[in-house]
C-alpha cells in the first residue's frame, strides 16, 4: 500500500486512519449525497405564497427560473406546478406545455428504477423521482380541460375527458383484481368533464354527457356514502337524460378555486436500537393549510341593470382527497419506514464489528457515532406533493338570456360574511353557447 | 493504485460521454415510433392510402365522364375525437399533398387560405400593376369536399396497452350533398412498458 512510512511504522494503533480511510469516507459519502436529496423543493412555499397574495406574474417568473431547483428528481412535480401556476396566471398556452410534459412524465414514470429503489433503503424516499399521487393525475386532465376551454377549445377540451376516461377504466380493471380505488374518489372530474361534453351541444357528446354525469353520481354516492351530491349534477342529469327541453339560453359555470391544497409534514419516532446506535422513524402527515373563501356567490349583471344570482357548492375538497391518498399508502409507507432503519443497522453494525476487530474499539465507537448521526439525519419522510393545488373547487351554473353580462364574484366566509370580491370581466353570451370562468381568489 | 486511477477516468469517461446530446438524423419517411402515439408517419401513411383508395373508385372516371373534366375538390374539416392531442392539420396537408400529387384531381384552397389569397387579390386591385392582377371572381368552385374524423379506442392494463386509432373519411358532392365515397383506415399499436429498469 501507499500509506506513509512513519505510519507503519507507529503500528496498528496509529494505522487506522491512514490504513483504511474508506471506512470513514463511505458513510461521509452516503451522507453528504444524501443531503443533496433530503427535502422537497424548497422554493414551492415561496410560490404559493405569490400566487396566495395575487402575484401571480411573479410566482410564473420564479417558476420559470429555477427549474433546477426542484431537483432532479421532482421534475414531474416542477411541471405540476408550474403547468397551474401559468393556469393561474392565465397563460394557457404555457400551461398546456407544461402540462403535457407532466403528463409524459406520469408515463415514464411507470418504470420504475431498481437502483433508485435500493438508494430509497439506504438513505429516504427522496431518492425516488416524484412519482405523483392517484389524484393528483387526475387534475392534471381536469386543468389542462380548463386551459383548451380558455383558449375557446372545446374539441381539444374534450380530448381530456376521453383521456380521463381511459384512465377510469385501467383503474377499473385494477380495481377489479383488488387494486386501489383512490384515483376513482374525484366525483367531479367526471361531473365536470360531463359539462365540457355538453358544451360542444353535440347530440352524441350530450350522451357522453350523460354517462360521465351517472359515474359522477356513482362515484359521490360512494365517497359521501349517500350523504353528499352537488345540486348541479342532479339537475343536469335529469336535463340530458330526457329529451332536449330547447332552453337555448347561454351557460356559465364559475369555479371556485378555493384555499390551498395540504401540505404534509413528518413524524419523528426515535428508536434506540442495541450498543447505543440510535435510529428513527419518520413518516408523513398531511396538514390542512387555512382559508377564509369558503363560499363564493356570483353574479350577471346586464346593461339594462338587471342581474342573476347563484351561489357555489362544493365540487370537491382536494384537502379531503390528498387526507385519504396518504391513508390508502399509510401501511406501505409505515412499513417501510420501520424496515429501513432496521436494515441500515444490521448494515451497519456488521460493518462495526469489522471495523472494530481490525482497528480497536475506539474506531468501532467512532463509526457507530458517525452511523447514528447518518441514520438520524438520512431518515426523512417524503414531504412531496402538487402544493399549488387548490384546497377545493366549488361550482356555481348560470342559465342567461343571450346578452352582454358582466361577472362578479363575492368570497365568502363559511358564515356568509364577504371576504373579497373579483371581477370576472365581462362575457358576450350568445344563445346555446356554454362559458367556463375560473375564480382563482384563494383569501 | 495506478489500475484504479485508470478505471476512475474509463468511468469518468463513460459517465461524461453518457450526459452528451445525441442527435440522429432521419428520413422524414422513416418509421419511427417511440411512445404509441399518433405521429408523422401515420398521418403521411393514412392519407396517402386513404387518398389512393379515394381515387380508384368509381365515382370518379363517372364524374370525367358525365363533365368531361376533372372534378374539383376541397379538402374540409378532420375533427379530432381522439384520446390525444392531434394536430389535424398535419393531416390535412398530408391529404392535400397526396391529392394533388396523384394528378386526378384539380384541388382548391380551403376557407382559412381563401381569405388570405383574397385579400392579396383586393390589394392588388388598388396597388398592383394593371397587367399583372389577378381578376376578381374567377375562382374555381369545388364540386366534392373531403371531410372526416380521427378516433381512437384505448384497452389498457398494467405496463400495456393497444390503441387503435381509426381515421373516417368522406367524400361529399357539394351541390347533392351525396357521399360519393366512405374511407377508412385503422392503425393498431401495442404499447408495453417495462415495470422495472435498472
Amino acid at each position: 500500500m501507499d500509506r506513509p512510512e512513519k505510519d507503519q511504522e507507529a503500528g496498528q494503533a496509529s494505522a487506522v486512519f491512514p490504513l483504511n480511510r474508506c471506512w470513514l469516507i463511505i458513510p461521509s459519502l452516503l451522507f453528504l449525497s444524501s443531503c443533496a436529496a433530503m427535502s422537497g423543493p424548497r422554493l414551492q412555499p415561496e410560490i404559493t405564497g405569490l400566487v396566495a397574495s395575487d402575484q401571480v406574474k411573479l410566482a410564473v417568473d420564479k417558476i420559470e427560473a429555477t427549474e433546477a431547483d426542484y431537483g432532479q428528481g421532482n421534475y414531474l412535480l416542477y411541471y405540476l406546478d408550474r403547468g397551474l401556476v401559468e393556469a393561474y396566471a392565465g397563460l394557457h398556452a404555457q400551461s398546456i406545455q407544461s402540462f403535457e410534459k407532466a403528463k409524459r412524465r406520469f408515463e415514464e414514470l411507470y418504470t420504475q428504477s431498481v437502483s433508485k429503489e435500493a438508494a430509497s433503503w439506504i438513505g429516504n424516499d427522496y431518492a425516488l423521482p416524484y412519482r405523483g399521487a392517484d389524484y393528483e393525475y387526475v387534475f392534471v386532465n381536469v386543468f389542462q380541460a380548463l386551459n383548451y376551454l380558455a383558449s375557446g377549445n372545446v374539441n381539444e377540451a374534450l380530448v381530456e375527458a376521453r383521456d380521463l376516461d381511459s384512465k377510469y377504466q385501467v383503474v377499473e380493471k385494477l380495481a377489479a383484481g383488488g387494486g386501489n380505488r383512490r384515483f376513482e374518489d374525484n366525483g367531479f372530474a367526471r361531473m365536470f368533464m360531463g359539462f365540457v361534453s355538453e358544451a360542444t351541444g353535440r347530440p352524441e357528446d350530450r350522451d357522453n354527457a350523460r354517462i360521465f354525469y351517472q359515474q359522477a353520481e356513482a362515484v359521490y354516492a360512494r365517497y359521501y356514502g349517500g350523504g353528499y351530491e352537488p345540486q348541479v349534477l342532479k339537475e343536469r342529469l335529469n336535463a340530458v337524460s330526457g329529451w332536449n327541453s330547447g332552453d337555448n339560453r347561454a351557460v356559465v359555470y364559475v369555479l371556485q378555486l378555493a384555499g390551498f391544497a395540504p401540505v404534509k409534514e413528518q413524524l419523528f419516532l426515535p428508536v434506540p436500537l442495541e450498543d447505543g446506535v440510535v435510529a428513527q422513524v419518520a413518516f408523513p402527515r398531511f396538514v390542512a393549510r387555512p382559508f377564509m373563501a369558503h363560499r363564493g356567490m356570483v353574479t350577471a349583471e346586464n346593461a339594462a341593470g338587471g342581474s342573476v344570482r347563484a351561489s357555489t357548492e362544493l365540487g370537491v375538497s382536494i384537502a379531503d382527497l390528498a387526507v385519504k391518498d396518504l391513508e390508502s399508502r399509510k401501511a406501505l409507507a409505515l412499513s417501510k419506514a420501520v424496515i429501513r432503519p432496521a436494515l441500515k443497522y444490521m448494515v451497519e453494525h456488521k460493518q462495526q464489528e469489522n471495523i472494530q476487530k481490525k482497528f480497536g474499539r475506539p474506531a468501532g465507537q467512532i463509526f457507530g457515532l458517525i452511523s447514528s448521526l447518518y441514520n438520524i439525519y438520512s431518515e426523512r419522510a417524503d414531504l412531496r406533493s402538487w402544493q399549488s393545488l387548490p384546497s377545493e373547487i366549488r361550482v356555481a351554473r348560470l342559465a342567461l338570456d343571450p346578452g352582454k353580462y358582466h361577472m362578479r364574484f363575492e368570497h365568502l366566509s363559511e358564515d356568509g360574511a364577504l371576504v373579497g370580491t373579483e371581477e370576472l370581466g365581462d362575457i358576450n353570451c350568445l344563445s346555446g353557447q356554454t362559458y367556463f370562468l375560473v375564480s382563482r381568489g384563494r383569501r | 493504485m495506478k489500475k484504479v486511477y485508470i478505471a476512475a477516468v474509463i468511468v469518468a469517461g463513460m459517465a461524461l460521454s453518457g450526459c452528451a446530446t445525441e442527435v440522429i438524423r432521419k428520413e422524414p419517411k422513416e418509421v419511427v415510433d417511440l411512445s404509441g402515439r399518433w405521429n408523422d408517419t401515420d398521418a403521411r401513411m393514412t392519407a396517402e392510402e386513404m387518398v389512393k383508395s379515394c381515387l380508384e373508385t368509381a365515382w370518379l372516371p363517372t364524374f370525367n365522364k358525365e363533365k368531361g373534366r376533372d372534378p374539383v375538390v376541397i379538402v374540409g374539416t378532420v375533427s379530432n375525437r381522439s384520446n390525444e392531442h392531434i394536430d389535424a392539420m398535419v393531416f390535412v396537408q398530408d391529404l392535400e399533398q397526396a391529392l394533388v400529387n396523384a394528378g386526378k384531381v384539380k384541388f382548391v384552397a380551403a376557407s382559412p387560405e381563401r381569405g388570405e389569397v383574397r385579400a392579396e387579390r383586393a390589394d392588388q386591385q388598388q396597388n398592383a400593376a394593371v397587367e399583372t392582377r389577378a381578376a376578381m371572381i374567377q375562382e374555381k368552385g369545388a364540386d366534392f369536399m373531403l371531410q372526416g374524423t380521427i378516433n381512437s379506442v384505448k384497452d389498457e392494463i398494467k405496463g400495456e396497452y393497444a390503441i387503435l386509432f381509426q381515421v373516417n373519411l368522406e367524400l361529399v358532392n357539394m351541390t347533392t350533398n351525396e357521399k360519393v365515397w366512405i374511407g377508412q383506415k385503422k392503425i393498431k399499436k401495442l404499447v408495453k412498458r417495462p415495470q422495472y429498469s435498472l
